[in-house]
């Protein structure tokens, strides 16, 4: 075993064949592994009622129009997830809510890992300089808090659901970057980082071939981690009027509308607190899963 | 080592002129005018000049801006607008309060964490590692201000152990620390766990195991001084977010923290005490990240290598 | 003066139900009939047993659960409820208005006369005394009012007074600039309230040294955390002295947790309910609970200047297809009071001729007579919290209805503030809760067109203002504002939606808790059982 140069068998040269026979055998040894394949459909189920949410209710049927009689009734047969201080079906908002929820957390915590994680690598890489301009620049955007942030942003740029999504991927980028350099100084001066360096592999090449699939693992978690927060940032968000506008369902915006009703309608707050924790377990199953399935010291 | 420290306070000061201008100007193009939010919504136009000029609100932005540095140099934060008052009184009559709740908060957070996140990575795969991870994924995923009025009812209603709110007796920290800390704990549990497992494959485990060492010590010494980076960092992070004030936690529990006196500042557009607040949090997060750098070299010693 | 004002404080039981008993006593004037007793019968035997009552008890402090913190507690930095509410503890003017019935009644002063429409002289009280141990005289009076001048924001408080005459240390002479029927409730509103000459002149800061003549000292302002208190012995109205020695205000900005406070005692009182509590509070054993139906006024703010909305066939239609009913129950829990009134019913002089019901027939043959196509017009409504969202949101699904399409723009209340100051907006959810009628139609004046809560221009109806305004004659003021109410209705410049039921909690054994519709509660009145 040539663990110090983990790598090296694939990075040097890929050709397609080798792409596609490295991704079938990651895909093989991840449904060997499985509580990530339960993540894994669970996500899938998921996405699959994101998109089909129309066929399965009607949306202005169910998730606008109100119907004050019954508001506020505990589940039933009639209505699985109760109804809320409207009389809407909580079941039916939850689902069409799945759609906005989902596509905004992984629209910004994709944009917040791609910009940060560049950021953090370089900086971690190269350190000196561009590790102190790239971190100070950092702090400075981490000291903004973001309800300040979302409502400059929504003054200059108007509401709507992209700036919102603007407003969460901008807040997450400075602690990608932070968590990226912290995990690529660890593999920074490792032996095959070195060797890859002695043998003219270029930067971006070394960065991305060499240090980051061998720090993914706090990468990949704080990523599911974030989705997380992001989801109650959102929620928190919302009440500035910044995004997702009512009628329209979104997770975060009906966890923090049913803590009004917390005490006598718990069901409220609880239902969707326990779909965006589901789909944050099946995020984590998934991802310790697929961390394991990259890591060709696991072979 | 003493030059890196001086070096690091050295750099916070862009950084704090960078928060001061990104602020200035952020608060400059939120809508709302503290003169008249100050006066109400029934004052007339003359008022709303005439205050505004007794603020200096009518003088050029870079003119505000050069101003208010120059009074920062003089260590003057300025007068609230909303209050009358320093914003130094208004930010140090709470920042002691938020200084405690970090402190009980992150020390409740690492005590379940760290052995959660240790014990998992070593039973990797076990019903103990699912555990620890559904705990965890609990903390981060359950509503903060959920888990905080369930903490309520239980222990101040039905049992009446502790007192439901308020911030001048040590039983009064308990519940706020508990669900600020469940929160910070998934993540730093997290990423204990994963950066250990990926430790524990490394080579000079194996050999320590070769070595005959006990378990215990491989784990401890070797495996978790190792894995440490991106936990502190985590910590770090969680510390200086909190150092910062904690809005729901502190809205549940009443407690007088820094975070409420920011999101009320922001909503009077309260540029001086707005200011004040970030610049406190700033100074906060730049201290931890320098202590979290410190500590990397101490826990890794390869890293020392940039102290230079 | 005429007692035409009803007791807005209801007790525990008969709440609801009475609400709506209550909005037509309002017209009939009835007394205080809800209350067991009178101010004055109360009062009495609460000096009676002040100091007993705390000997006999053992309790002599009470919590009180604040939602907000006050900014300031002095008298001329701020207009807020809650700065006012500190301000009654520890100042008193020269009236004060009666929490019960609404009207001035003499405070600091012995008695006053008016002289002519603009000339009114006071006699004051002798022997009162400043907590910094001064006396009360005619020198404070005209330096407060000087005082209060010297800040902008009080000018609609202040700005009528032309002259202060010092007569001799117990007279004072006020000339106004114009007839000011306002001139008592302007003298009662905390602006006017009377602070010591030596420390105005000295510059003492107000608000961390608030020294009045009231029933309480300051003990400690702890920012953001509590408020405390302490009784003033020296108070110089032996009737109205605290019973109740130390008074703590804690600021609890959650409402769930201002209710376990007090479900598990560690407030004794709760400032503002939350409307999902109000069941809970109400059945709970030991605890109080006082409903009073407010002056507050909630309503759908329309620009009439620059939008569709300025035509009033369009804005009948909007106010003929919103359910009141359904916006209670569904945005308030059922604790509200619909309104069908574009002035708050809780005036005496109130009336709803002319108001709106519930009607989609009459929504739609307004929207014919408008003749346009409701689906071009959108109907953007501004809200800056919670409750206005939830209102809107009923008004979303039911102005779908007759065809009109609604958008809910949240902002944070700056921005709010800030966007209510132009024309910028086609709608927003306000309220309003002056302390008068006359206060209120003042602005229904084309030149107060910019402010809440309406944009009206109507030749006729600034007649009718302009004489309401300097008519000094009680009975006469009071038909003519009828009248204008009447004649704004007919207009539909907004859209009422309900009057606010405020509620407040408290221990069962606390007595003599007096509430009083504009906001306020009299805790010098206060004592334990």
């Amino acid at each position: 075993m040539k663990s110090s140069e983990p790598k090296t068998s694939s990075a040097s040269d890929f050709s397609a064949a080798q792409k596609t026979s490295q991704l079938k055998e990651t895909f093989r040894r991840l449904c060997q592994n499985k509580a990530a394949l339960v993540g894994l459909i669970f996500l899938i189920v998921l996405v699959l009622l994101a998109i089909f949410a129309d066929v399965l209710f009607n949306y202005q049927a169910t998730c606008v129009k109100q119907n004050i009689a019954e508001r506020l009734q505990w589940p039933s047969v009639q209505h699985w997830f109760g109804t809320d201080e409207f009389g809407r079906d909580l079941l039916a908002r939850v689902v069409h809510g799945s759609r906005v929820s989902l596509s905004i957390s992984f629209i910004a915590v994709a944009f917040g890992l791609f910009v940060g994680g560049i950021l953090g690598a370089v900086a971690g890489f190269f350190g000196g300089a561009a590790d102190n301009v790239i971190m100070r620049v950092c702090d400075v955007f981490l000291a903004v808090p973001m309800m300040l942030m979302a409502i400059v942003i929504v003054a200059a740029l108007g509401s709507s659901i992209t700036n919102l999504v603007i407003a969460l991927a901008i807040s997450s980028v400075p602690t990608f970057a932070r968590i990226v350099r912290s995990a690529v100084l660890t593999v920074r001066d490792m032996e095959y980082v070195e060797a890859a360096k002695a043998i003219g592999v270029k930067t971006g090449g070394t960065i991305f071939h060499y240090i980051l699939p061998n720090c993914m693992g706090p990468i990949i978690v704080q990523t599911t981690l974030r989705i997380a927060a992001t989801i109650s940032n959102t929620a928190a968000l919302s009440f500035l009027g910044l995004g997702v506008v009512a009628p329209r369902p979104e997770w975060g915006a009906l966890l923090s509308g049913g803590r009004n009703f917390i005490r006598d309608s718990g069901y409220l707050a609880c239902i969707p607190g326990i779909c965006i924790m589901l789909t944050i377990l099946a995020l984590n199953l998934l991802g310790d899963g697929l961390r394991d399935a990259l890591d060709p010291r696991l072979k | 080592m003493g030059k890196y420290i001086a070096k690091r306070i050295a750099y916070m000061i862009p950084v704090i002129l960078g928060v001061t201008l990104l602020v200035f100007f952020i608060m400059h193009l939120a809508p709302g005018n503290p003169a008249q939010i100050i006066l109400g919504e029934n004052a007339t136009a003359e008022q709303i000049a005439t205050l505004e000029h007794e603020m200096g609100l009518d003088q050029p932005l870079l003119v505000q801006y050069v101003r208010y540095l120059g009074d920062l140099l003089h260590g003057d934060l300025g007068t609230s607008y909303s209050s009358g008052s320093s914003v130094t009184t208004e930010i140090m009559a709470r920042f002691p309060y938020t200084i405690k709740l970090t402190l009980v908060a992150a020390i409740m957070s690492l005590v379940l964490a760290l052995p959660l996140g240790i014990i998992a990575a070593v039973k990797q795969n076990t019903w103990v590692d699912n555990v620890s991870m559904i705990v965890a994924l609990i903390g981060v995923s359950m509503p903060i201000f959920w888990l905080a009025l369930m903490l309520i009812m239980l222990f101040s209603v039905k049992l009446g152990w502790l007192p439901v709110y308020g911030a001048d007796s040590w039983k009064s920290i308990i519940l706020p620390a508990i669900s600020l800390g469940f929160m910070n704990m998934a993540s730093i549990s997290r990423t204990t766990r994963s950066s250990m497992v990926e430790t524990l494959r490394q080579d000079y485990i194996r050999t320590a195991y070769a070595k005959g060492l006990s378990k215990t010590t491989i784990i401890m010494r070797h495996a978790f001084r190792n894995g440490m980076l991106p936990t502190i960092t985590v910590i770090g992070l969680e510390i200086g977010q909190m150092l910062g004030g904690s809005v729901l936690t502190e809205t549940v529990f009443a407690w007088p923290g820094v975070g409420r006196l920011m999101i009320l500042a922001i909503n009077a557009r309260d540029t001086p005490l707005v200011m004040g607040c970030i610049l406190l949090m700033t100074v906060c997060f730049s201290v931890v990240n320098l202590v979290v750098d410190l500590l990397y070299g101490v826990v890794d010693p390869r890293v020392r290598t940039m102290y230079r | 003066m005429k007692s035409k004002k009803m007791d807005s404080i209801l007790k525990r039981g008969v709440a609801l139900c009475s609400a709506i008993i209550l909005t037509a006593g309002m017209l009939s004037g009835c007394g205080s009939s809800n209350k067991p007793a009178s101010s004055t019968g109360d009062t009495s035997s609460s000096a009676g047993s002040s100091s007993a009552a705390t000997t006999e008890s053992g309790k002599d402090s009470l919590t009180v659960a604040l939602t907000d913190e006050p900014d300031y507690l002095s008298t001329c930095e701020h207009d807020s409820l809650m700065g006012v509410q500190m301000n009654l503890l520890t100042y008193n003017g020269l009236v004060r208005i009666d929490m019960e019935t609404l009207q001035p009644v003499c405070d600091l002063a012995e008695s006053f006369t008016q002289d002519s429409d603009t000339e009114w002289t006071f006699k004051l009280k002798q022997g009162v005394l400043f907590q910094n141990g001064e006396e009360f005289t005619a020198d404070d009076v005209a330096a407060t009012i000087a005082y209060a001048q010297s800040f902008p924001s009080s000018a609609t408080y202040t700005g009528a007074i032309a002259s202060v005459e010092v007569v001799d240390p117990y007279t004072v002479k006020l000339v106004t600039s114009d007839p000011t029927p306002n001139l008592l409730y302007n003298l009662g509103y905390h602006f006017n309230f009377m602070l010591p000459k030596s420390l105005i002149d000295s510059g003492n800061d107000f608000s961390a040294n608030p020294v009045g003549t009231g029933p309480y000292k300051l003990v400690e302002w702890n920012k953001g955390n509590y408020i405390s208190f302490v009784a003033n012995d020296d108070y110089f109205d032996a009737d109205r002295k605290a019973s109740i020695q130390n008074l703590k205000f804690s600021i609890i900005p959650e409402g769930a947790t201002r209710t376990m406070a007090l479900e598990s005692g560690d407030v004794d009182f709760v400032y503002s309910v939350a409307s999902n509590d109000i069941d809970r509070l109400t059945n709970t054993d030991g605890l109080a609970m006082e409903q009073v139906v407010s002056v507050e006024n909630y309503f759908l703010y329309l620009n009439c200047v620059n939008t569709p909305f300025a035509d009033e066939n369009l804005r009948k239609a909007v106010s003929y297809a919103i359910n009141r009913d359904d916006i209670v129950v569904g945005a308030l829990n059922g604790y509200g009071t619909p309104s069908y009134s574009c002035v708050s019913m809780g005036y005496a002089e109130s009336t709803d001729e002319n108001g709106y019901g519930y009607d989609v027939d009459k929504a739609k043959q307004y929207l014919a007579a408008w003749g346009g196509d409701p689906s071009t017009v959108t109907l953007d409504i501004v809200c800056s919290n919670e409750t206005k969202k939830a209102i809107a949101t009923i008004m979303q699904a039911e102005l779908a209805e007759i065809g009109i399409n609604v958008t809910i723009n949240e902002m944070d209340s700056a921005s709010y503030q800030a966007i209510m100051t132009t024309t910028d907006l086609t709608s927003a959810i306000v309220s309003w809760s002056p302390s008068n009628a006359l206060t209120y139609v003042q602005r229904f004046h084309s030149t107060r067109r910019d402010y809440t809560p309406a944009c009206m221009a109507d030749d006729d109806l600034d007649v009718l203002v302009e004489h309401a305004n300097v008519c000094m004659d009680d009975a006469e003021r009071a038909g003519e504002i009828t009248n204008i109410i009447a004649t704004v209705n007919d207009m539909c410049p907004f859209v009422p939606i309900y009057q606010v039921n405020y509620f407040r909690a408290h221990s069962a054994d606390l007595q003599n808790v007096v509430c009083s519709a504009t906001g306020y509660v009299d805790f010098s009145a206060m004592r334990w059982n």
